[in-house]
């Protein structure tokens, strides 16, 4: 009984806790519907807009958004704000912040639905709707900035959320992400990808974006080293940064070999098949890429010693 | 009661901020006096030149190579160039770049576009990769012999073009060129029975890739189709002689030394690829999205390898000494490589939806050898069913919860021994996704991702089994100024025993800071801190003893990354700053490892437009376990930024 009411107890707290997680977003429900009939809302064209947004309707002219505004083919003529603000009319009238859509603090749905309503299917948007982002109420403006002609530094944006990745940059065998030399969109796709498991983007149809700056390791190789096919590069390496040269996961070269070539257990995986009559006590033997230095995959030699 | 006070207490202070609430936006003409129009520059930016100098380098030079492997002269340093053409043919551009001058990571990007007729990206980044520490690998090192045998000095270049035309029509065109290109010199063995021999790498290949579609946008339909190919080429070869060599067998095998005297072997690896994709998204009815992907890619190359090698080789076949070992062989191989999708977005109500996917992965490599009495294969197939629930039950909360069903198989040749039979491997994971998204305003949002996954089958003795993944992420502007953000990622793995016991345990928790004042005019400060563990466990067989061992991984670190920029008062027209800061990576457990960069950076304005640099860094890496993978280096910086 006592463990009865423990349970109920934690279980109302738990409830109240809840409740309060979620006031602040009941809070700021809209108010029920008012019997007035509501005014109506009509297009009222971006040179209203630039009334009182100037600054923001001329910045908005040097974004790829500003042809919005000449284009007759892209449906939004002379009304740019409003193909994502919606139309106008009522905040033109009252000035109210609360008459208009607005994007940036809408909720996630609805902001990322009035951007994908145009860029659903351009080459890096495939996927969007699962796109770990878009699943986390991540919006579109939390990366792009709409207005600004000059946008977001893509490294400053992901590292924000990203702060853990980031940091593994700071280590001393790592891709030159602080110098320029890569980017984040180099390799990962921020919107998704078709593969959901797997966060790199894909280049050339369907290769991994490693194969896109590594193009030496694309093969297809005569014998293959299967991981590189199945799990990827990141079964041996860290790519944002390791303390292992090499960017490798392990310290040492033959952990990183024999975790799989070890022949205990689990008869059915692949690979399991040990170093026969290698003597590992041997300097000389130790390091299994000291003979086997074609590891990504051979095109002669099925053991990938040439 | 208590909760309820606090309950009452959070609902009305949410409801009193949006009454509080200014509309940025809103900057009525009327109001305030008119500010003077600023006179818009065709042409604005930015550009940074300086002198590097660097000093001895105590410790290993190449170990400092292959970490740092900034060298001392002039650089373009960064520069960031816009211009608002406002011409018929060129409405805007973008020039961008910095590392040029010497700096192992030099890249320039250029975007322009005149608004209607086309829209033209470009990309060209050239990086030095240096690898040759001492320790790593080195089957001499007991010897005190620090030559690495898996050493390389060589550069890659990747340049890339894209155009797409009417991009601001419903249909439009795009192509694209990338050829990415490696060359340098290298350290690599050359593998005969019974030893091995360091010798040089040359190495050079190439990868053009072409690729041009279409895309069709419309209200309701969005379609892209591409078609693509490659072309590839590698014409590394190695070199010896002509000196002998013992290699790194010293003993003699049956009485004789085995010595390399000359060495010639070229590989001229010759490929191509055609690759195809469709990718479609349409919303057929208001509460329905639908979207699909076909990708095809089917790369081949053809293989002609030559060697000539002379000196005394053992053949352990026969057990015959030899004095030549030459070899030509011609091979092929073909990897076709298809990826499906489909998925669905339900909506059956505004805060709830259903999403459910399909995708599908499947790979083999064919090929041959001539010369070696087997072909090899490689099958690979992966299939993937997901279904999630979104519902928002009050808006700015998302609550999501799912299931992920993994199936597939794949198929290798159980060893390079002999006529080795093929060993077949399956994978079978089912997992359950949770999640949950609060977004209160644009300045304070708090995601999470739960994933737990059970596998009956694995490919891999270390794939991941049955494993448990948490990530939270979460970011709060407590004031126009100042920003925090903080992240903690967790994945626990326990394969049963059954199987093969593995235990793999990380843990990431990072936390940063971003304070601005004064729109980052005055004082400026950035912080970040991460702690991040890793323990993997997993035995092994040692095969000199058919024993089983534990290999065992640790890691323990702590790395701090910060910078504090505070105006200088000096009384001059233009403000002086100055930025002190750094990053700190210290790590125990496996391989112990100590990594500072601290930085001081001032900047004197010596006109509206001008302003001298300079920059202090020092770098200092140690590795406890590997005497000679450590340096100290100075490094100062001279130069002069113009906007």
């Amino acid at each position: 009984m006592v463990g009865l009411s423990i349970t109920t107890d934690t279980i109302r707290k738990l409830a109240v806790l809840g409740l309060i997680a979620v006031a602040p977003g009941l809070a700021q429900q809209p108010p029920p519907a008012t019997p007035a009939a509501p005014a109506r809302r009509e297009y009222v064209g971006s040179v209203m807009c630039q009334g009182c947004h100037e600054e923001l309707f001329n910045s908005l002219a040097k974004t790829p958004h500003g042809k919005l505004e000449e284009s007759e083919k892209l449906g939004w003529k002379e009304k740019a704000c409003e193909s994502c603000h919606g139309p106008g009319s009522v905040h033109a009238e009252s000035a109210s912040p609360g008459d208009i859509r607005n994007p940036l603090k809408s909720p996630a749905r609805e902001a990322n639905a009035t951007c994908m309503s145009c860029h659903k299917n351009q080459p890096t948007r495939v996927g969007a709707i699962r796109g770990g982002h878009a699943r986390n109420q991540v919006s579109c403006s939390n990366c792009h900035s709409v207005h600004a002609a000059k946008p977001k530094e893509p490294l400053k944006e992901c590292g924000t959320c990203h702060v853990a990745q980031l940091a593994e940059f700071q280590k001393p065998f790592r891709h030159r992400l602080q110098e320029g030399g890569v980017q984040c969109v180099d390799c990962h796709n921020p919107h998704g990808r078709l593969l959901s498991a797997n966060p790199l983007r894909d280049v050339s149809a369907n290769e991994p974006g490693c194969f896109r700056c590594h193009g030496d390791k694309r093969g297809p190789f005569a014998f293959e080293h299967a991981p590189m096919r199945t799990e990827g590069c990141g079964a041996c390496h860290e790519p944002h940064g390791s303390a292992n040269p090499r960017m490798l996961t392990r310290h040492e070269v033959r952990n990183q070999c024999l975790e799989c070539h070890a022949g205990i257990g689990q008869s059915a995986a692949l690979g399991g098949v040990p170093p026969a009559f290698h003597d590992l006590s041997s300097s000389r033997i130790r390091n299994c890429t000291t003979c086997h230095v074609k590891i990504h995959g051979s095109h002669v030699n099925r053991a990938l010693l040439r | 009661m208590k909760y309820a006070f606090l309950l009452m207490a959070l609902v009305l202070a949410a409801q009193e901020k949006p009454a509080q609430e200014k509309p940025a936006e809103a900057k009525p003409a009327e109001a305030g006096p008119t500010q003077p129009k600023a006179v818009e520059q065709p042409v604005r930016g930015e550009f940074e030149i300086g002198v590097r100098f660097n000093s001895d380098v105590r410790g290993d030079l190449n170990t400092y190579r292959s970490i740092v492997n900034l060298g001392e002269g002039v650089r373009l340093l960064r520069w960031d160039t816009w211009l608002d053409a406002k011409k018929k043919w060129l409405k805007q551009a973008h020039f961008y770049g910095g590392g040029w001058g010497g700096d192992p990571s030099a890249w320039l990007r250029l975007s322009a576009e005149d608004g209607k007729w086309y829209r033209f990206n470009a990309d060209h980044r050239t990086t030095a990769y240096f690898n040759a520490l001492p320790s790593f690998a080195n089957p001499l090192l007991e010897r005190g012999i620090l030559a690495n045998q898996r050493s390389y000095d060589t550069r890659r270049r990747f340049t890339e073009f894209e155009v797409a035309l009417l991009p601001a029509s419903p249909l439009i065109p795009y192509f694209s060129y990338t050829r990415d290109r490696g060359f340098g010199r290298g350290v690599t063995n050359f593998v005969a029975d019974a030893n091995e021999y360091p010798v040089l790498n040359n190495l050079n290949d190439r990868t053009n890739v072409y690729r041009g579609g279409v895309r069709v946008e419309r209200r309701r339909l969005h379609l892209t189709l591409e078609q693509g190919g490659i072309q590839f080429r590698d014409d590394q070869n190695t070199e010896a002689g002509p000196a002998a060599q013992p290699g790194n067998r010293t003993a003699p095998i049956f009485g004789e030394q085995l010595v390399l005297r000359d060495l010639r072997q070229a590989y001229g690896i010759e490929g191509s690829s055609v690759f195809s994709r469709g990718l479609v998204t349409a919303q057929p009815a208001g509460w329905l999205d639908i979207n699909g992907a076909f990708q095809f890619s089917q790369p081949r190359n053809d293989i002609t390898y030559t060697q000539t090698a002379a000196g005394r080789f053992i053949d352990l076949d026969s057990l015959l000494f030899l004095n030549t070992q030459n070899a030509r062989l011609l091979g092929a191989a073909k990897q076709p490589h298809l990826t499906a999708n489909l998925g669905l977005e339900i909506r059956p109500e505004g805060r709830l939806r259903v999403l459910q996917s399909w995708t599908t992965d499947r790979l083999h490599n064919a090929s041959s050898v001539s010369e070696t009495p087997f072909s090899d294969r490689l099958e690979w197939n992966y299939n993937q069913q997901q279904t999630e629930v979104l519902v928002e039950p009050v808006a700015r909360l998302t609550l999501r919860g799912g299931y992920r069903y993994v199936w597939g198989d794949g198929r290798a040749r159980a060893s390079f021994l002999g006529n080795a039979p093929f060993e077949r491997g399956e994978l079978r994971r089912h997992g359950a996704l949770m999640g949950a998204g609060y977004r209160m305003t644009d300045r304070f949002s708090l995601y999470s991702d739960v994933e737990i996954v059970r596998s009956d089958r694995v490919l891999f003795r270390t794939s991941l089994t049955d494993y448990e993944k948490v990530r939270v992420r979460g970011r709060h502007a407590l004031t126009g100024s100042l920003r925090l953000y903080g992240s903690l990622q967790y994945l626990n793995n326990e394969t049963p025993p059954e199987l093969n016991r593995f235990e793999f345990r990380s843990m990431q928790e990072a936390m940063g800071l971003e304070w601005m004042p004064g729109s980052g005019q005055g004082v400026q400060v950035i912080g970040e801190y991460a702690r991040s563990t890793i323990r993997s466990d997993l035995l092994y067989l040692a095969p000199q003893t058919l024993g089983s061992e534990r290999s065992f991984y640790r890691e323990n670190a702590h790395t701090v990354t910060g910078l504090v920029t505070v105006p200088l008062a000096l009384g001059w027209t233009w403000q002086a700053r100055l930025s002190a800061g750094g990053s700190m990576f210290v790590s125990s457990g496996s391989r112990p490892t100590d990594f500072y960069q601290p930085v001081a950076r001032v900047t004197l304005p010596l006109g509206k437009r001008c302003s001298v640099l300079a920059e202090y860094r020092w770098y200092g890496v140690s590795q406890t376990f590997y005497t000679f993978e450590g340096f100290r280096s100075h490094q100062g910086i001279i130069g002069l930024r113009i906007n």
